[in-house]
């Protein structure tokens, strides 16, 4: 009897008990407000940035002296802040932990690491090897060699140095100047630049690199004095410069990855062209002249010694045709020369220059499934596309998708495996896999490129276009000297985990290896 | 759509009907059987008995499943790898866009719908707003008209007067009208958020990808014990159910609001049918037998209205089953037999497809367990394991049902409501058997007469703004 009531309370209890925080929750409510959901739009990559401005726009015009709790202190200009600025603390402990804000240009001196935000109205230049929480200007922003900032930094333009390491957002309203071996977790900006070297001033332009004399040199049919730019000795140029004229060297000319020349290229010894450059004029030279894969020269190409083509690297224009001359000429996979290959005594070609297919090799319409509805093409399995094919619409593949130099897709591009885009190519839509993309040397994609394990951004690359911006986001991300990105480059799990982004931007974990990389 | 919650009432119920029916053959097993053999004894034969045994294991295996699948689905988005593919896609030369706000007698909300809308920060020129305003008799087409006006060249107004009714139909007009490549669908209680269009459009760099569906939040949760129940139900569907499918690689469903379209990929499937009941579930299984892919994008959040009162809660939910139920008839042997699906895509999207039919299931089970308490005596070597198969399945099941909303709720970070958890048996059975019902209307008495379109609107609680009057605030 005993143990029959006992069974029966104890059924009871187990049937009632979870109903009991239940009628209180009923009766008593305690949770009612809907869930919230992100409508202040936070996952803008300025969005942290924009807020603290305005924040402190409306603490300063209230006339305050503090921030959500934080004293707020003006900035001075100078790099030797004056003794009696800093507490006995700050000046022990080589940390600062209030608000600093100036109305004009800044410098931030050596010794102090700032654990709060840091804003100047003109232009900002951190201490090298440095650690900040946000930095803030409205005009260029400098972050020099080994500097770390763990929430946020915005600036007109950002100029990031060498093995600066930025776990939170970095975003500007014009451009940012990346350097090498930059890690980092997501970029935003009209332009993006990877340019390694960052130059101090005239960015961009030959200016600053020393030994450049520039003088001008006779009339340019009929458009005025045509300037040529004259070097003595050998000479390395940075990744992602440009410059208008002829550029004459006395010894070696190497150009980096992305450089742009409005003249010709003409040098006593060799010349190197790094992947992506283009060369609106010619190239001459008396020693060998390599093209990296991707390189684009107008003009003709002239050597005493050899020439080589990378891989995708195009010569001349339709209807414009040029000739490559040289005892020795080795062509690589994928390069269209408009014009003449002349070898006084050799000529080597590796693979397929012309992307002729092999006989027996089925067409690319043999293997893609092409919907007349929507001109989309799936094929059922991986896919190798030969050199320098073209083809309008989408393209799916169910496996990997490799894409030979010099091929050009009008169209997105997706794969259920990983995509491989040869020197050259061009896709006019977006990439997208659920493997790895990797981007061979100058690539040019117009839309974004995601992936669900790694992206790789090989030399010269170009993602996006000005006015039409594109986004770069995978888990891991890692990207060549010469890469340009026309609008956000998002590395890490997911744009979804926004609470994720801000736990690792706060410094709670930036002890790991992060997930963008700029490479050396 | 609460297709999930009523499966695992379904299970739960069986689980308490089954150890009913269990009991009894556990009483037979003292008379000693010998050996594995099951011995089948009652008055109306062997045919009889085993009729009913083999049957109720056929349900009690479909619950089963339905009970690992919501098992897997909880475990997978509290311990799995979360896929969120094109939530960092946040700059893109974004492509033109139609959004349609499908609206019929929506006085009460159509203005708020379409004055959030102009607040997104998609690019004005890419978008397009078009309130498809289908033969209303209230003020709807007054306000759309007033609001047209406040914000010139932006709103291009649809309003329909005649052809066939339903929400598919006005769809199937109003997209002859359209001249982008994409389109995104609000009904019109709903209220998009600022970044709302560019997370909708993001996928849609995919070329494989025909539609995209976002997450609904109720926005009244707090008006009664009801609303709140029903915000648990959205939670567990789209924060685990939804994200699980899309990290899993399986069916994510397109829901026929706060969602997008690719126009080609419509075209290519056949276009809008004005015949189905749910053109969503309908038009996401076109798209998979067609190659496209249905993307769920969990911070595509959009505030939503849900039912106040039980008898519009259990008309929406019949409408619901109906839809469903007629997709599952359509599509579950196209689906089973597509072999450019994997097998994961094919079992889950005929799992799907069932969701609706395992309530009339469940109902059959019960009667099902008391015709075998009253008419089957089953002697068994090991009642027992009967017993703990039963129990497990029933237990399984109900911790399924239950985990997927608490899941849900420790993701949202929102920790008290899951206190209401218990309460959720109460919507379960209410939904359970407004879906018997509808399954068996739809069997019998939709036969008998012409299925009869049109539009079957749910209650607003808003209320509408005074004539020649903007609402406050707006």
């Amino acid at each position: 009897m005993i143990a029959a009531a006992f069974l029966l309370l104890l059924t009871l209890g187990v049937i009632l008990l979870p109903l009991l925080p239940a009628l209180r929750e009923w009766r008593r409510p305690t949770d009612v407000t809907p869930l919230p959901i992100d409508e202040a739009d936070a996952l803008e990559p300025d969005y942290l940035a924009r807020r603290f401005a305005q924040r402190l726009d409306a603490a300063l015009a209230q006339g305050v002296d503090e921030l959500g709790g934080t004293a707020l202190s003006m900035l001075p200009r100078s790099a030797t802040w004056p003794s009696g600025l800093l507490t006995r603390k700050e000046q022990r402990t080589g940390r600062s932990e209030r608000i600093w804000y100036g109305e004009g240009d800044a410098v931030l001196p050596a010794g102090l690491h700032g654990l709060a935000e840091i804003a100047a109205r003109g232009t900002l230049r951190a201490a090298a090897g440095h650690t900040y929480r946000a930095l803030l200007a409205g005009g260029r922003l400098t972050l020099p060699p080994r500097v770390r900032v763990l929430r946020w930094v915005h600036g007109r333009s950002v100029a990031v140095g060498d093995l600066c390491r930025v776990p939170g957002r970095l975003s500007a309203d014009e451009l940012i100047l990346m350097g090498r071996n930059v890690s980092f977790a997501l970029l935003h900006a009209p332009t993006i630049c990877f340019a390694g070297a960052l130059p101090s001033d005239a960015q961009g332009t030959l200016a600053g690199i020393e030994g450049v004399r520039w003088q001008a040199a006779g009339s340019d049919h009929g458009h005025g004095a045509r300037s040529v730019a004259m070097v003595d000795h050998s000479i390395s140029i940075p990744a992602l410069r440009h410059w208008e004229g002829d550029l004459m060297g006395a010894a070696h000319l190497t150009l980096g990855e992305g450089c742009v020349a409005q003249g010709s290229v003409k040098a006593a010894g060799m010349i190197s062209l790094g992947a992506g450059c283009q060369v609106h004029g010619g190239l001459m030279a008396s020693g060998e002249i390599y093209l990296a894969p991707g390189a684009q020269v107008r003009a003709s190409i002239v050597s005493e010694t050899a020439v080589v083509l990378g891989p995708g690297c195009v010569v001349g224009v339709p209807g414009a045709h040029a000739t490559v001359r040289a005892p020795r000429v080795e062509v690589g996979q994928g390069v269209v020369v408009h014009g003449t290959v002349w070898s006084g005594s050799m000529r080597l070609a590796v693979g397929d220059p012309l992307g002729h297919v092999p006989t027996g090799e089925p067409d690319l319409d043999d293997l893609v499934a092409w919907n007349e509805v929507t001109g989309r093409g799936v094929a059922g399995s991986s896919l190798a596309v030969a050199p320098g094919r073209t083809w309008d619409g989408d393209l799916v593949c169910h496996g990997d998708l490799a894409l030979g130099p010099r091929c050009h897709a009008a169209g997105g591009l997706k794969a259920h495996g990983a995509i491989g885009l040869g020197a050259g190519c061009a896709v006019d839509g977006s990439v997208i896999a659920h493997g790895e993309v990797v981007v061979g040397a100058g690539v040019q994609v117009l839309g974004s490129v995601a992936s669900e394990s790694a992206v790789l951004l090989g030399p010269g690359c170009i993602v996006g276009a000005p006015g039409r911006p594109a986004t770069v986001c995978a888990p891991r991300i890692e990207v060549a000297l010469g890469v340009v990105v026309h609008g956000t480059v998002w590395a890490g799990d997911s744009g979804d985990a926004l609470d994720k982004m801000q736990l690792v931007a706060d410094g709670a974990d930036d002890s790991g290896v992060l997930p963008g990389r700029a490479l050396a | 759509m609460g297709a999930s919650q009523v499966v695992q009432a379904a299970v739960a119920v069986v689980m308490a009907l089954g150890l009913a029916a269990a009991a009894v053959p556990a009483q037979a097993a003292r008379s000693g059987v010998e050996g594995w053999n099951v011995t089948l004894s009652s008055p109306l034969g062997p045919l009889w008995s085993w009729t009913l045994v083999v049957s109720m294991m056929v349900i009690v295996l479909l619950l089963a499943a339905y009970a690992a699948r919501h098992y897997w689905f909880s475990l997978n988005r509290l311990f799995g790898h979360q896929r969120h593919p094109f939530a960092s896609i946040v700059s893109a030369d974004w492509p033109r866009v139609t959004i349609f706000v499908a609206a019929h007698n929506e006085e009460a909300v159509i203005e708020d719908c379409l004055v959030n809308l102009m607040s997104v920060d998609y690019p004005e020129d890419r978008m397009t707003v078009v309130p498809m305003n289908d033969r209303s008799t209230d003020r709807t087409r007054e306000i759309i008209d007033a609001v047209v006006e406040r914000f010139p060249g932006r709103i291009r107004p649809f309003h329909r007067t005649g052809g066939k009714p339903g929400k598919a139909a006005a769809l199937k007009d109003a997209t002859e009208t359209v001249d982008t490549d994409f389109i995104i669908v609000f009904d019109a209680d709903y209220l998009p958020s600022r970044g709302l269009i560019r997370r909708l459009m993001a996928p849609f760099f995919d070329p494989e990808v025909g539609a995209v569906m976002g997450r609904v939040v109720p926005q009244n949760c707090g008006a009664n014990l009801l609303t709140r129940l029903l915000d648990l139900e959205r939670s567990g569907g789209y924060q685990v159910d939804q994200q699980a499918r899309m990290n899993l690689g399986l069916v994510p469903q397109y829901g026929g609001t706060v969602g997008g379209i690719r126009l080609g990929a419509l075209h290519a499937v056949g276009g809008w049918h004005d015949d189905v009941l749910a053109e969503d579930t309908d038009l996401t299984y076109r798209l998979l037998l067609g190659g496209w892919k249905t993307v769920y994008q969990n911070r595509a959040e959009c505030y939503e209205e849900v039912p106040q009162n039980w008898g519009v809660r259990v008309r929406q939910i019949k409408r619901w089953a109906k839809g469903h139920n007629q997709a599952m008839w359509r599509h579950t042997a196209g689906v089973l037999a597509a072999r450019h699906l994997s097998w994961a895509e094919r079992i889950d999207g005929a799992l799907l497809l069932g969701v609706y039919i395992m309530a009339p299931v469940l109902m059959l089970g019960w009667v099902i367990s008391l015709l075998l308490y009253f008419t089957v005596s089953m002697q068994w070597i090991a009642p027992a394991l009967v017993v703990i198969a039963f129990m497990t399945h029933g237990a399984l099941g109900n911790f399924a049902a239950f985990f997927e909303i608490a899941a849900a709720t420790h993701m949202d970070r929102s920790h008290n409501r899951i206190r209401l958890l218990a309460f959720n048996w109460l919507g379960f059975l209410v939904s359970a058997v407004a879906i018997g019902r509808g399954a068996l209307e739809q069997v019998l008495l939709d036969r008998i007469g012409k299925t009869q379109f049109k539009w079957d609107k749910t209650v607003r609680y808003r209320s509408a703004p005074a004539a020649g009057q903007p609402r406050a605030g707006a």
